[in-house]
């Protein structure tokens, strides 16, 4: 990926302009804007979680929202109840509960297959949702957690936490996420993402290659889960607010929504479409105030009617328009 | 001469039918067997059983002196017994190259390599395009196998079983739907890989052309019974079995 | 405790409704509706206004009890026209494609329910209080709430005797084990499709008209009702009637039961005994796969 003809194709210098954007980003662009890119960034990793179990492995799991939250009350009760502060060891330790729960529930679930797949992930979804709910006087339920200006790397910061969310926090952040991409794209690109794409495409025949598929299906899942935990876990200091809201099947299904409407079928579809869904949703908002649903909602079915392969679907036929044309 | 596969009344039924109804076989190392029979005879079931896609009901199945009855079809896969399909089983949006690696993978046991890119590995590509080359397809190799041909998609189908360098290979009809011209090519193809490799192959087939010219012995099942073993000009002169294949 | 017991069966009987609607919609079109819950919100926002309407203009109170039905026969409607606009379109589609759409769908009719009918909530107990009420032991109960389980229980009937003694069942029952050979025989699947979308729907939205005088119709109501439907027809058995019936008495006396008691535990219990149904039992208590 580093060789020198992919860094002087089109895919290499798109991908150069996006990381310097996103390094300039927070020096002309206001704290709001850069608030909703980080936002859009990490849904979108959590999208492209998902997308490994929807788009490389057939799965479609509605209760992925739930991992999303369990990163980000991990962060939360531990700064509320033990006061710990340390950004590092917040994401270690969000990292192993998200492990841990994805691994059990994954367990559980990958012998089932399609709709009693996404009924049994939806149903434990629920059940997380309906626990950090129902368990006010340890959650605070629907009043939430807040979260403090956390320190980085050991340092504390003593400004504003606009000025921290929009600088300190992103550039802490952003490399994490970019870090998180890039291996889950080597995983993809691995024997072990081979493996999960024949899968997809062929289980019986996978097995009779040798592969044992509801091994693999766990693994997928246990990644796909933990690396939703740590955007969460990231998420909760962004936003400083924890709500139950945030394990609840509906952003489940805005997590799947994104990633079909990115692209489910490409690797960088899900977060492409994370971040122009926030953009999306935050324009939306600010212009209607209550009735952003419809529109989203109604843009949502359009694009899961007639453009199916999404952003980077449609892209892809653009680029090969325009090679026919040339050639 | 090594018994490679032996069974010992291997019963399967589905309901009231007797789809394997006590059958006792054995293939020896080397041997290219072909077992034909009218359909519904209990042929691709036995071929399931034997792959672990299904599990006798009574029986055994015994691969290189190991008992592997009842084990599950990605162990049978691992241990040496390689299949092809009736209705080709493909990976329809992967590349040729793609579907022989996957495979490669598996059996070099590299399948839970996550952290180092395919591309990487120069041997697995290298053994691909060995495999793709002994069957006429390399110059495919980069192309989605939904877009092939049918002839190729059969030798696509049985290429990946080759590529788990089986010791025992079941092809399903590998000649079905390919044209009658085509169908000697096809063959030729497959009994030369498999006489470099000394695998054993048990041959599902309806053609008796392909019988007579490519099997040095044949089964004739019927309604779940092995009624008849032998040579193929005995076999396929007897009249009890022209009746039987003829569904009289 | 009979409190409980008689609120316990309140909520089966709302809850019965809406998951028979759901499990229809699933057995025979084989779409799991995320839009359920929205077409139980509708029926309760349409039998509000109906009712209102009522009260406003005078008409004899006796009126108000029809309308909850009406109200629900519109949602059917609105279901056939949803059923051929955008339902029809995910018969051939995967999972993923169904299950987005109609979330996609409720996004966007919770916006149209605030568009219309505003942002607050309606109380609208009129229903209720008009019939009076009744001592049960040391309690007081609405006739009401007995009047809805009855109802529920009449109409779950109706349904009944609908898929499987009328020739429409029999229709229905050939649509659904072979569509092909059904329109090879000469029916028209598709017209059988909206009609039971429309049973489905009409089904929600009674449902949801008939809870109107008991709780508070507002944006979102249809949530909760939504999932405790998926999760009965879990429990009860997809594609079974009466599973629905057994689910719904079995949530619905756990809801009641549990908030009496250790009202923390209450829901999330409701998702643990689903959980353990589809790992031990995926069809569920009396459905088949």
């Amino acid at each position: 990926m580093f060789k020198k003809e992919f860094i002087l194709s089109y895919r290499g210098l798109v991908s150069i302009c996006v990381l310097l954007l996103l390094f300039l980003f927070p020096l002309f662009s206001s704290p709001y804007n850069t608030f909703i890119l980080y936002s859009g960034l990490l849904l979108g990793l959590a999208a492209v979680s998902v997308n490994i179990l929807l788009g490389y492995m057939g799965l479609v799991s509605f209760g992925h929202a739930a991992y999303f939250g369990i990163g980000a009350y991990t962060v939360a009760l531990l700064t509320y109840y033990f006061n710990i502060h340390s950004m590092e060891v917040l994401l270690l330790v969000a990292f192993l509960t998200s492990l841990l729960i994805s691994a059990i529930v994954g367990f559980l679930t990958v012998r089932h297959t399609e709709v009693y797949f996404a009924l049994l992930t939806l149903a434990f979804g629920q059940l997380f949702y309906s626990l950090i709910l129902k368990f006010y006087n340890i959650t605070r339920g629907t009043d939430g957690i807040s979260i403090p200006m956390l320190s980085l790397i050991g340092i504390k910061f003593n400004i504003t936490r606009e000025i921290f969310t929009s600088y300190y926090y992103w550039y802490y952040g952003i490399p994490i996420v970019l870090g998180l991409l890039l291996l889950l794209w080597v995983i993809i690109n691995s024997p072990f993402g081979l493996t999960l794409k024949i899968i997809r495409e062929n289980p019986s025949r996978a097995r009779t290659i040798g592969i044992p598929v509801e091994k693999y299906r766990w693994y997928a899942f246990i990644l796909s889960g933990t690396i939703t935990g740590i955007a969460g876990a990231l998420y909760a200091e962004l936003y400083g607010h924890v709500a139950p809201d945030l394990l609840h099947y509906s952003l489940s299904g805005e997590l799947l929504c994104i990633a079909l409407f990115g692209g489910y079928r490409s690797f960088i579809g899900p977060m492409i479409g994370g971040v122009i869904y926030t953009f999306l949703k935050s324009y939306l908002i600010s212009i209607t105030s209550y009735y952003w649903n419809f529109f989203l909602g109604i843009f949502l079915a359009l694009v899961i009617l007639f453009f199916r392969g999404g952003f980077m679907g449609g892209l892809n036929l653009l680029i090969l328009s325009i090679r026919r044309k040339k050639s | 001469m090594t018994q490679i596969l032996v069974t010992e009344n291997l019963k399967k039924y589905f309901g009231s039918v007797h789809a394997v109804d006590d059958v006792s076989i054995s293939i020896k190392e080397g041997e290219i067997i072909s077992l034909v029979g009218p359909n519904g005879a209990g042929k691709t079931t036995l071929i399931n059983i034997l792959s672990g896609v299904l599990k006798p009901d009574s029986g055994k199945v015994i691969f290189l002196g190991r008992n592997i009855t009842g084990l599950s079809s990605h162990k049978i896969a691992k241990i040496g017994i390689a299949r092809s399909f009736q209705i080709v089983q493909l990976f329809e949006n992967l590349t040729v190259l793609d579907s022989l690696r996957s495979a490669i993978f598996s059996i070099e046991n590299k399948s839970r390599r996550m952290f180092s890119l395919i591309e990487k590995d120069v041997h697995v590509k290298e053994e691909a395009f060995k495999i793709l080359d002994s069957i006429g397809l390399s110059h495919k190799s980069y192309v989605f196998v939904k877009e092939l041909a049918h002839g190729e998609r059969k030798l696509l189908d049985v290429a990946l079983a080759l590529a788990l360098k089986p010791k025992l290979l079941l092809l399903d009809e590998p000649t079905s739907g390919v044209s009658v011209k085509e169908r000697d090519e096809v063959m030729r193809t497959i009994k030369s890989i498999i006489e470099k490799s000394k695998i054993s192959a048990l041959i599902v087939e309806h053609d008796m052309h392909v019988v007579a010219s490519y099997t040095e012995r044949v089964l004739v099942m019927h309604e779940g019974k092995i009624v008849v073993d032998g040579i193929p000009e005995k076999v396929l002169s007897n009249e009890k079995v022209k009746s039987i294949l003829l569904g009289v | 405790m009979i409190g409980s017991i008689i609120t316990g069966l309140l909520y089966a009987s709302y809850l019965f409704l809406i998951c028979l609607g759901l499990n229809i919609i699933f057995g025979v079109l084989k779409i799991l509706n995320l839009f359920h819950g929205s077409l139980y919100e509708l029926g309760a926002y349409m039998a509000v206004t109906l009712v209102l309407i009522i009260s406003r203009e005078g008409f004899p109170k006796i009126l108000m009890y029809p309308s909850l039905i009406i109200a629900g026969l519109l949602v059917g409607l609105f279901g056939i026209f949803i059923e051929r606009t955008v339902i029809s379109r995910l018969y051939k589609r995967e999972l993923e494609a169904q299950l987005l759409l109609t979330f996609a769908l409720t996004l966007t009719f919770l916006d149209i329910v605030k568009m219309i009918w505003g942002l607050s909530g309606y109380i609208v107990r009129e229903p209720m209080t008009f019939l009076g009420s009744v001592n049960i032991g040391d309690y007081i109960y609405p006739q009401y709430f007995f009047l809805l389980i009855f109802l529920s229980l009449f109409i779950g009937l109706i349904t009944w005797i609908i898929f499987f003694k009328t020739r429409f069942g029999k229709l229905v029952g050939a649509c659904v084990f072979d569509k092909d050979m059904a329109s090879a025989m000469g029916l028209n699947p598709s017209k059988i499709y909206t009609l039971v979308f429309f049973i489905g729907a009409a089904l929600a939205g009674i449902s949801g008209a008939l809870m109107v005088p008991v709780i508070m119709t507002y944006p979102g109501v249809g949530g909760e009702a939504q999932t405790l439907a998926f999760v009965i027809m879990v429990i009860g058995g997809l594609k079974s009637i009466k599973g629905s019936l057994i689910g719904s008495l079995i949530v619905g006396l756990i809801r009641a039961i549990g908030i009496a008691i250790f009202p923390e535990i209450e829901l999330p219990l409701v998702f643990l005994i689903m959980i353990l149904v589809l790992l031990i039992r995926p069809t569920g208590l009396f459905g088949e796969a």
